[in-house]
């Protein structure tokens, strides 16, 4: 009973491992999924941080720069999303979206909405001033449902891109085209704005930045390690039993694959237990919102990790005959 | 005598040969105690802030989130002011400067942390403190402060902190963690004084404040939007959020990011103990052989388990313990919590461990 039980618990253990690089790896996409803030296919994000007060003739400036920008943008078709960072600006998202592909093809330039399910909201309903505009800006014209990746965030209002606020935070702008983003950088500059590229997200960027992957990639390693080590401990007392088998016509290689099969259903069912246990403690502590991305990954990852225990299993046999077949020789 | 040094000698050299086992099991050990230590903090820090506001978030709370907007020339509206001073004289608001206190004044409280709250229904806020539905002037010293008293010039008051407050008492705070108030100098103003506090104070004590929507007086709708739109012309776009709501959504997301090490971590203690349990086996099958032969000249059952009693508490034991010592040595806080968790399942895993080892000897040999 307790020989089945060693297999079991390490493939319980290690699904669950395999499970949490999983979430991980579900909240690393995610993420980089939210970075752009809405826009499908190519982007590239800049961040322009807030400048000081600026004078009367500097802010004309702005807004003559402000607006060649949105001219730019509407003759290369390009679309612009600017969000604030918590603490800087107004609580406000600017964008332009020329193409119409996007959640915020409603909203025209010069226009301004509130945002679902938030403050501002509540006031444009009971027609009450809207404490958070600036002064240029005098009416809501109605409500709007931002970008998943933008909601749950204390955002008020969004405004279509024109002179009169300028983005601050971090802008996403849907090319990739050097030459544009070099022409759309001199203009925000013109602007006395001064936007930096953000770096493109590369695999070594993305586990610098979510530093869960790297610990629960470093503990399966971990795990196999200790694994190995424990069942070559355990199976060692298996091998005179196996020896036996060879006077019957047994080969090494038919022993370990037939030890592996005989063990194929505990692995598997301990497999799926570990992978259980983690949607169990979601369920206790909900810190995960499971969804069809999430469901598939712990599928894998519970495949992956029957497979890779049913693997250390036949090698750890595999060897082990081979050690006592040549031991068995040299007497 | 001779004979208990030569079984320790024995135990050393049976774990000489197993020394790769027993150093992976002390280097995940330590990473083990590590990343729960690393973790674990931020996780408890939470749910004390949420246990610690459960009264506090019965009274529907609503706090600000704040935007600063340099772009906009700064008038300063003394009506919110005004406003907030009305909510705390009446006990439907609470509020607080726990930073940018006196700054023209650069040895103000002989430079320790300062809290200044105000409002009558601090005791929301603020656990440990003296009759805090009073708002009377007064100030207290922190349980871990040196000093028998300060003296405190603040808005037209001159108070003096003599008394040192209880060693529990902490302080909650919408923007941060619950903090224990040991090393801080903790001033009750009344609500008037607040229109006689400097700039930046009033900046963050209207940033701080806390409105108690469940209140019976609680504040109206058009004074609500009046404040915020007063907020705007100090340079802060002040959003309203509801603590019931955003608290325990925060620690949702605080457990998210901490549950991929702490579970994985647990995870793998278990299979250190896996390690250690079929490193029992291994050295039982090496050994049975020597052992039976020397019980068979005379050697008693107690004499035998000693070299094997030896060799398990130098595989399990001691590479448990020094890590998880060395980690909380070096800080102290942090690793006491996984330090106690590894050594109590360590303690459980060894006994049961070292007496199903002396079993199974006692049976093969007999």
């Amino acid at each position: 009973m307790h020989r089945k039980l060693t297999a079991s618990l390490s493939a319980f253990i290690f699904s669950l491992i395999l499970a949490f690089l999983a979430f991980s790896v579900s909240q690393a996409v995610t993420d980089i999924h939210n970075q752009s803030l809405g826009i499908r296919g190519e982007y590239t994000r800049l961040s322009i941080p807030q400048m000081d007060n600026p004078s009367l003739e500097r802010k004309q400036q702005q807004e003559k720069a402000l607006i060649a920008l949105q001219q730019y943008l509407a003759q290369e078709k390009i679309i612009f999303i600017s969000a604030t960072a918590e603490g800087e600006g107004s609580p406000s998202i600017i964008t332009y979206d020329p193409q119409s592909t996007t959640w915020a093809q409603k909203v025209k330039p010069s226009q301004t909405y509130a945002i679902e399910g938030s403050y501002s909201q509540q006031l444009w309903e009971k027609k009450q001033k809207n404490p958070y505009l600036p002064p240029s800006i005098s009416t809501i014209n109605g409500v709007i449902t931002p970008d998943a990746s933008l909601q749950g965030e204390p955002y008020q209002f969004i405004h279509g891109l024109d002179g009169k606020l300028p983005p601050v935070g971090q802008a996403v702008i849907s090319t990739q085209d050097p030459e544009k983003i070099q022409h759309i950088q001199e203009l925000l500059t013109q602007a006395t704005l001064h936007p930096q590229p953000l770096p493109r997200m590369t695999w070594k960027n993305v586990l610098i930045m979510h530093k869960e992957i790297d610990f629960t990639l470093l503990a399966s390693l971990l795990s196999i390690v200790v694994c190995v080590m424990a069942l070559n401990g355990v199976l060692e007392e298996l091998i005179p039993e196996f020896v036996i088998h060879t006077y019957s016509g047994g080969t090494a290689f038919s022993i370990a694959c037939k030890y592996s099969r005989h063990q194929f259903p505990a692995v598997i069912i301990s497999c799926g237990a570990g992978t259980a246990f983690f949607l169990l403690i979601n369920c206790v502590l909900q810190f995960a919102h499971i969804n069809q991305f999430l469901l598939g990954l712990l599928l894998l990852s519970g495949l992956v990790s029957s497979i890779i225990v049913e693997l250390m299993l036949f090698l750890i046999v595999f060897s082990q005959l081979h050690v006592a077949f040549a031991a068995t020789r040299n007497k | 005598m001779r004979q208990l040094f030569h079984e320790i000698r024995n135990g050393i050299t049976l774990v000489t040969r197993h020394f790769v086992q027993i150093i992976t099991i002390m280097l995940l050990m330590g990473l083990v105690c590590f990343s729960i230590g690393m973790n674990l903090s931020t996780v408890t820090d939470k749910a004390i802030a949420l246990k610690q506001s459960q009264e506090l978030r019965a009274h529907d709370p609503v706090y600000f989130s704040a935007y600063y907007d340099n772009s906009v020339p700064k008038t300063q509206d003394q009506s919110a002011i005004h406003i907030l001073s009305t909510e705390l004289a009446k006990g439907s608001a609470v509020s607080y400067v726990n930073t940018n206190i006196e700054l023209s004044n650069k040895d103000f409280a002989n430079r320790h942390h300062v809290l200044i709250v105000m409002g009558k229904k601090t005791n929301l806020a603020v656990f440990g403190i003296p009759n805090p539905q009073s708002t009377k002037p007064r100030a207290y010293l922190g349980a871990d402060l040196p000093e028998k008293s300060i003296d405190l010039p603040i808005a037209g008051y001159h108070l003096t902190a003599s008394q040192h407050l209880p060693s529990h008492a902490s302080f909650f705070s919408p923007h941060g963690f619950g903090e224990s108030l040991a090393h801080h100098v903790v001033i009750v103003l009344p609500p008037s004084a607040l229109s006689r506090m400097d700039e930046q104070e009033k900046t963050r004590a209207l940033f701080n404040t806390i409105f108690l929507m469940k209140e019976p007086s609680h504040i109206s709708d058009d004074d609500l939007s009046l404040f915020l739109h007063s907020c705007y012309s100090w340079g802060m776009s002040l959003v309203p959020q509801n603590l019931s709501v955003s608290l325990p959504e925060q620690f949702r997301k605080v457990v998210a990011l901490t549950i991929s090490y702490v579970v994985p971590s647990l995870a793998l203690l278990i299979l250190v103990f896996f390690l250690f349990f079929s490193l029992g086996k291994t050295l039982v099958r090496e050994e049975l052989t020597e052992l039976r032969i020397r019980y068979f000249f005379g050697a008693t059952l107690g004499s035998l388990s000693i070299r094997v009693i030896t060799f398990l508490l130098l595989s399990l034991v001691v590479p448990a313990v020094l890590p998880s010592a060395l980690l909380a040595y070096q800080a102290q806080q942090q690793f006491a919590i996984p330090g106690i968790i590894i050594l109590t399942f360590t303690l459980v895993v060894f006994l049961v461990c070292t007496l199903t080892t002396m079993r199974t000897i006692k049976r093969s040999i007999s």
